[in-house]
């Protein structure tokens, strides 16, 4: 009602606004001297056709063709406005001025410009959420083999993070730290209206904009999949006119940035006979030259559009063929996509088809050969004709826990995957009256992966002991989605224009995957190629699994948009949805948000304001949990039973029922101001967020009995976050042919706090306020938790003893935090947080005539990590097994000997300020002027460099954070719970330069 | 077009059930006679993880029989399986976790299958249904009775129907009383066939083993003892005639042992249906790969201690030989000791073997080298950290088949007739008071002639760990029972029974290549373990026992 009620008053308050602008036209009309200048530009010089308008009347005149004018003023009171299409408004008070000369700015898109909102478009002045959009021209440059990448680095608040240069590696999205913990953590993904769409499917050579909807109230049109954000991708599209054919090509070397800093064979010798232990086997070997290369990687992206009045089209064709800096890895990829939009039935009908074909042919390599090659002797040599190496093909090998030769496992284990991607979609917009459109989407999505690995019978890692092993996974996921929308779009009077919108959307996934795993084949040439050869078929050995599981979403929707003088902006949403996914008792969901927004620039007058406009809204979002059948009791086959002289399966619970499970629910309040001052030079956002996610969906432990299993999907507990967020741009010189703007989009985190994560199931308590999670692994520290989770604290902590030195006998001295005199697990406290806190983007652009330079900063800070090569071989004694940090030679008592450290264990000492300001992207072009007679409309070159350099005192291969971990306690291989823990096997960092060329005809 | 795809989706607009295509649903079961069987079949399968599971660690890696060295790098594991061995474990140690888990989805699993044979079974079944019904409240017990002798009071709910959330502990003495029940009501009615049809499940005699069990240990678990109760249990089984002694040891512990005439209660391990046994992973060196041609590389955990290893004479046919430099053991034994060799022939080396090591390179394990008083000794500098890595005498008392994967297919017997013999021998000499008792010597005799032992005179002695203290009442009992029934989940209770426990200290040695003094702890309360934490967490009933 309260917001009713305001609006009735502000609706009065624009009549009299109006009334007040009458009265004052009436009586503009005395006259008094006359004021005359230039109008210009300044790049475009004089400016002729400008509106000079004396303020608060009717009176008005145009500058010439040479951009001069004169006008009639009352007194000195006068205040003149000059306005230009594409021109950022100028108001001079004229004072005793006679001449008044007015340089115009261009007015920077942004007050104009549309952004794409879930389901439609909106002016950006009338939105009233936080809505990110990036377009092609600002892109990040250079070697860019995912969409991601294109704008890592620019949304604020965003974090995009992929840990080393697996080029067949993923990234981690995050938008406003975490707000979940056990259902999706990566943002909802929409290409060109196909919800859950699949990124690996568009080019990034294709995409015309990304759109990251931010918060609570953006996103709660997609309700039940919205809150870890949406990112919304527009593929380009064909214009109407003549058509274009535009060629990209470029090439890239990416070399090996930084190594884990390891003794050569020298100082493994040394430290060897000083301590006595381990063997030289004779030779020097840079295991790591052994197994990097300088990778080279081409891509061409070739599209022809076009279109007419009734017709619009778009194809392009993509391939890459990426090199890994890891030997025997890489990529090839084809792409295709298609456009086109017919309008029909006197244009009352469009018609817009979508196609996108993808198939990737990917070469796995084996990460953990960077872990080996870090510890692999380098004394030892690659290959040995020595008879005792035949069985290992001649690799040389030694025989030690988790230890095995890296050129070998990448020579004799071959791990490849092929993805096809298919994406078909439809689209009807029919316009039945006058600003009302319905229209009918329907989508189909297909993927697939075929994962393939052979090692070899010669390949002591994995093949010799099975005496050949192949394996072939088949993964397909498959959705169908069928979406109709009903629009209105019109002005109810002539100060409110009103947009209503109400729509209905099915989507149905189906997912199977098979699995065929078998050994011991007389010859290695089949590979993964004919199973049926296996010898383990006939022994009862080999291994076939496959599964197939499905689910729905339903859902209602509806949205109405109000735009009152231009000035007043409401926006109010709501989502009704349903998943299969969920218990009996809680199907479907309510998803509403509200929002409004004011130009404030309308109501105070400053002349350095150009525009301003305050947004408030709060919006519900959910979250689903990423299987289906969690909420129902399930029997499956587990194991053998031995009955009557035969094994037989026996058929056991695998799941607890629950028919209260239900939606995840996310509140989020955020308020922000959009500006643009000093003639658009300086423009952007700020926005604070809080948001609350209620009703947790997680697996905990419970008790059995009473309940059948001992783990059970539920809703309890609580996160709570805020933050701030802030975007800039900032055109710092506009001088003739020069042009130097920066943009900055720091964000800061305020708090990212699990609240609870305790409540009551079947009348059992839950009390989980205290966990310690993760697993440091083998060798020598199983069972080292890495996370502690607590009520009440940040999320992302690191657990760890707190090491304070050396003792008279070479031991590391932990800290006894609890004061019982003795070190026990009891002592390790929180060390550190995995998490980021602050996050930056740093852009500068630079053009002169024909060049351009863009230079791309970004840094992350506030994480820590844990280094974990260092927490696993920074112990003198393991020179006897392994090649050790260069680090562990310095480990001295006060008299110089080794410390006597024998095993490592994870302490303080190892948790490191991740911190750091990486130049990511850095790319000079230059346009040729081409003569008119020119077949091409434009030849341009480049050359761009990223991940050039990083700016970091962390000691390992990659600052970036790491958002997920392994947990044994609950069985999961990407718990959000266990963060900042850099993995031995994570690949290094690398750097590329590229050479481009772009072809326009 | 719209009126097409809305006419194609009306129907199932808004309907949200699940389908299933890879699970069942319980309602869509117990149609046939065959997925009975599959239904009882899970009240076993939960057994695969007992041999060398958590329930193994806590069983046995905190006697004398076993322990797992830290050895350099490898089984730090932040120290849990130094603080088992020294009797120092946390209450929240996943091992005081996993048993509970264990025996708790055995209980679960029989109770829900019970309701379910009960309930859903039609007329037509109703015999072979009741008779499913005796045996899993049999099995049951069984897990019970590990519930009780680890954690003391425990919860006992078998109503599925009516199941509470937070069930509260029956105090270990009601519970003992109640499994005793069951047993006299269940599986006194259960088969007496001992053949293809009962193997690897609870029968008639398995029920009797279970009370021979149960009253033997009862003094420890009520307070009370039951002596003859035990005896009558013994008896019904030695009388039957059903079962036998094998000639060899071994018989018991080959790859292919279901033969055995000893099993009254076998997990039927194979390494293709049902794994889960790995003490081939668990106990060997990475380098007894080439040793047994093993598809995966072991693990170099499990090693027996020294003195458990030295209360074994050479003429012990189960202690078994010594490989040398130049020749590998071939007589079989409850241990690896010594060299080992390939498959193929020549020293199996380790390239990381420690510095401060006597032996090298070349596998040895003990370190049989040392000779003391012209005999090998092994010396197991057991606990660490920084043992040497090829150190500790193993456990090879089941066969390792060559080529093997990292299950085992050797049955596992949980309860074995040579167990009845010493169970009855020990009641006799409890009830006796005398070192002499004729009966009790007359069984236990029976065993070391099977070993090739001569008689023992007296069943008292010197405690094997602890030669220095003197003739202890019942002394070569308790050595013999650890000689026979080593790594078979019977040590603790023997040390408990005993009265042994907190004589830890005596087990525990210092470490070989440091000068640490090891103390281990020797509190009354640790003859129970822990309620685990998350168990405390998720259960408010739940009283923790004292001490912890």
């Amino acid at each position: 009602m309260a917001t009713l009620r305001n609006f009735v008053f502000l609706w009065r308050r624009g009549i009299l606004t109006l009334l007040l602008f009458g009265f004052a036209i009436s009586f503009a009309c005395a006259q008094g001297r006359t004021v005359k200048g230039k109008v210009t530009s300044a790049t475009e010089g004089p400016l002729p056709g400008v509106n000079i308008v004396l303020q608060g009347s009717v009176q008005g005149t145009m500058t010439d063709a040479g951009g001069n004018y004169s006008i009639a003023v009352p007194g000195p009171e006068a205040v003149l406005v000059f306005s230009f299409i594409s021109y950022t408004t100028q108001t001079v008070t004229v004072g005793n001025q006679s001449t008044i000369d007015v340089v115009l700015a261009p007015a920077m898109s942004s007050l104009n410009e549309v952004v794409v909102t879930g389901y439609g478009t909106q002016k950006k002045r009338e939105v009233t959420s936080s809505i990110t959009s990036v377009k092609s021209d600002e892109f990040n440059k250079g070697s860019v083999n995912n969409p991601v990448e294109l704008i890592q680095g620019k949304v604020a608040g965003l974090s995009i993070s992929k840990p080393g240069s697996n080029p067949n590696g993923m990234y981690d999205i995050r938008l406003r730290g975490l707000s979940t913990i056990g259902a999706n953590l990566g943002p909802l993904v929409i290409i060109d209206g196909v919800i859950g769409a699949d990124l690996n499917n568009v080019d990034p050579n294709d995409i015309e904009s990304i759109n990251v909807l931010k918060d609570g109230s953006a996103a709660a049109i997609y309700g039940t999949r919205g809150s870890s954000g949406v990112i919304l991708v527009q593929t380009k599209k064909g214009k109407k006119g003549t058509a274009v054919i535009d060629y990209n090509v470029y090439v890239t070397a990416e070399m090996v940035a930084k190594n884990t800093n390891v003794m050569n064979a020298a100082e493994w010798r040394a430290m060897s006979a000083e301590v006595g232990l381990g063997t030289d086997f004779g030779a020097n070997t840079d295991w790591f030259k052994q197994i990097e290369q300088t990778a080279i990687s081409q891509v061409h992206n070739i599209s022809m559009s076009g279109g007419t009045d009734k017709t619009s089209y778009r194809a392009s064709i993509n391939y890459r063929d990426n090199e890994g800096i890891l030997i025997t890895t890489g990529n090839q990829q084809l792409n295709g996509r298609i456009n086109i939009t017919q309008k029909a039935l006197n244009d009352k009908l469009t018609l817009d088809l979508n196609l996108g074909a993808t198939e990737n042919n990917k070469q796995l390599g084996h990460d953990a050969a960077f872990r080996y090659a870090s510890i692999y002797n380098p004394t030892a040599p690659v290959t040995s004709t020595d008879p005792a190496y035949t069985q290992y093909g001649g690799y040389f090998q030694q025989v030690l826990f988790d230890y095995y030769n890296p050129v070998a496992i990448l020579k004799l284990d071959t791990q490849n995957q092929k993805d096809r991607l298919l994406n078909m979609s439809v689209k009807g917009t029919y316009e039945i009256v006058k600003n009302l459109n319905i229209d009918a989407f329907y989508s189909f999505q297909t993927s697939n992966q075929h994962r393939s690995e052979y090692c070899s019978k010669y390949d002591y890692w994995g093949g010799m002991n099975r005496n050949g092993l192949a394996t072939v996974q088949d993964d397909n996921q498959e959705s169908k989605l069928f979406e109709s929308t009903l629009h209105y779009i019109g002005d109810v009077t002539s100060a409110i224009n009103l947009s209503v919108l109400g729509g209905y959307s099915y989507q149905e996934f189906v997912n199977d995957e098979s699995y065929l795993q078998a050994g011991n084949f007389l010859t290695d040439d089949f590979s993964f190629n004919n199973f049926a050869a296996a010898l383990d078929w006939k022994n009862g050995k080999g291994t076939v699994t496959s599964f197939k599981n499905s689910n729905k979403l339903i859902a209602f929707f509806g949205r109405v948009n109000l735009n009152i003088n231009s000035m007043w902006f409401v926006t109010a949403s709501a989502r009704y949805e349903g998943s299969s996914r969920f218990g009996s008792a809680n199907k479907w969901g309510m998803f509403p948000a509200i929002g409004g927004g004011a130009d404030l620039s309308k109501l105070i007058n400053l002349d350095f304001i150009d525009n301003l406009k305050l947004r408030v809204n709060y919006g519900i979002t959910g979250n689903q949990p990423s299987d289906s059948y969690l909420s129902l009791q399930r029997l499956g086959p587990q194991g053998n039973f031995y009955y009557n002289g035969n094994f037989v399966f026996g058929y056991s619970p695998v799941s607890n029922a629950n028919t209260d499970l239900k939606w995840e629910k996310k509140g989020e309040f955020d308020a922000g101001f959009d500006f643009s001052l000093f003639s658009s030079k300086l423009s952007g956002s700020f926005d604070f967020y809080t948001r609350i996610t209620k009703d947790l969906l997680f697996q905990y432990q419970v008790p059995v009995p009473p309940n059948l299993y001992n783990q059970a999907w539920l809703n309890l507990g609580k996160i709570k976050s805020s933050g701030l967020e802030l975007s800039l741009n900032y055109n710092v010189v506009k001088k003739g042919d020069f042009n130097y703007s920066i943009s900055l989009t720091p964000s800061y985190i305020l708090e990212n706090t699990l609240v609870s994560l305790s409540g009551t199931y079947n009348g059992a308590e839950l009390n989980y306020g205290r966990q310690e999670l993760g697993d440091m692994g083998s060798p020598g520290q199983n069972g080292t938790p890495i996370a502690v989770v607590q009520e009440g604290k940040p999320l992302g902590q690191i657990l760890a003893y707190v090491y304070q030195g050396i003792d008279a006998s070479g031991k590391f001295i932990f800290k006894d935090t609890n004061g019982d005199n003795t070190i026990s697990a009891a002592d390790r406290v929180v060390v550190g947080n995995g998490l980021p806190k602050f996050l930056m983007g740093f852009g500068n652009t630079l053009t002169y005539k024909n060049w351009d330079l863009n230079v791309f900063f970004r840094g992350v800070f506030g994480h820590d990590l844990v280094n974990s090569f260092r927490a696993f071989y920074e112990v003198p004694a393991y020179i006897t097994s392994y090649n050790l940090p260069k680090t562990t030679a310095n480990m001295r008592n006060a008299d110089g000997t080794l410390l006597a450290v024998t095993s490592g264990t994870l302490s303080s000492k190892y948790v490191e300020k991740g911190d750091f300001v990486s130049l990511d992207n850095m790319a000079l072009g230059y346009n040729f002027v081409l003569p008119k007679t020119s077949a091409f409309s434009k030849i341009r070159v480049y050359v761009a460099g990223n991940n050039l350099f990083y700016i970091t005192k962390y000691s390992g291969v990659d600052p970036n954070p790491r958002y997920v971990d392994s947990d044994p306690t609950l069985g999961t291989y990407n718990s959000p719970l266990v963060t900042g823990i850099d993995r031995r096997d994570t690949w290094f960092r690398s750097r590329s330069v590229t050479f481009g060329a772009n072809f326009v005809f | 077009m719209i009126l097409l795809g809305v006419a194609a989706f009306s129907q199932a607009c808004t309907k949200l059930d699940e389908t299933l295509y890879s699970q069942v649903l319980p309602t869509n079961f117990f149609k046939n006679d065959n997925e009975f069987v599959a239904a009882l079949g899970s009240a076993y399968t939960q057994l695969g993880g007992y041999a060398t599971g958590d329930i193994n660690e806590v069983q046995e890696m905190t006697t004398d029989e076993v322990v797992v060295p830290t050895r350099g790098s490898d089984w730090d594991d932040g120290g849990t399986q130094r603080r088992l061995h020294l009797h120092s474990w946390g209450y929240d140690d996943a091992f005081m976790n996993n048993p509970w888990d264990f025996c708790y989805s055995g209980v679960s699993t029989a109770n829900r299958l019970i309701y379910q044979f009960n309930t859903l079974s039609d007329a037509a079944h109703k015999d072979i249904s009741d008779g499913y019904v005796r045996e899993l409240v049999t099995l049951r017990s069984f897990f019970y009775w590990q519930l009780i002798d680890l954690y003391g009071n425990v919860p006992y709910d078998n109503d599925f129907a009516n199941a509470q959330a937070a069930p509260p502990q029956v105090a270990r003495a009601t519970v003992f009383a109640n499994v005793v029940s069951d047993l006299k009501t269940n599986a006194s009615l259960l088969t007496k066939n001992v053949d293809g049809t009962t193997y690897g499940r609870m029968n008639y005699w398995g029920g009797q083993f279970l009370l021979a069990k149960l009253y033997l240990n009862s003094q420890v678990y009520t307070g009370t003892a039951h002596w003859d109760e035990a005896i009558a249990a013994c008896d019904e089984i030695i009388n039957s005639g059903k079962y036998n002694l094998e000639s060899n040891y071994f018989a018991n512990f080959n790859v292919n042992n279901s033969s055995s005439s000893e099993f009254i209660f076998a997990i039927p391990y194979d390494k293709i249906f049902f794994t889960g046994f790995n003490m081939n992973m668990a106990t060997l060196h990475y380098g007894s790969q080439f040793t047994y041609n093993l598809t995966g590389q072991p693990w170099n955990g499990y090693c027996t201690l020294e003195k458990f290893y030295n209360s074994y004479t050479a003429a012990d046919l189960r202690r078994g030989d010594v490989g040398t430099v130049t020749t590998p053991a071939t007589k079989r034994g409850n241990f690896l000791a010594g060299f080992q060799f390939k498959n193929g022939g020549g020293l199996v080396t380790d390239d990381g073997a420690d510095g401060t090591d006597p032996d090298g390179k070349p596998l040895n394990f003990g370190n049989m080298g040392d000779l003391i008083n012209g005999v090998p000794v092994p010396q197991i500098n057991e606990l660490g950290p920084a043992a040497w890595r090829q150190s500790g005498v193993r456990i090879g008392k089941w066969e390792f088949e060559i080529g093997g994967t990292q299950d085992m297919s050797n049955d596992y017997s949980v309860f074995r007739y040579a167990d009845v013999l010493l169970m009855k021998a020990e009641a006799l000499w409890r009830k006796s008071h005398s070192s002499t008792d004729a009966a009790a010597l007359a069984l236990v005799n029976q065993i070391r002639e099977r070993a090739g032992l001569t008689d023992l005179t007296s069943l008292d002695g010197a405690l094997s760990f602890d030669l220095a203290g003197g003739s202890v009442a019942g002394g070569e009992l308790f050595n013999e029972r650890g000689r026979e029934m080593f790594a078979e989940h019977s040590r603790r209770q023997d040390l408990i029974r005993f009265g042994l426990w907190a004589q830890v200290n005596k087990w525990v040695l210092p470490h070989h290549n440091t000068t640490d003094v090891v103390n281990a702890k020797t509190d009354a309360y640790l003859t129970l373990y822990p309620i685990p934490k998350p168990k405390m967490a998720a259960n408010s009933n739940l009283v923790q026992n004292p001490g912890y």
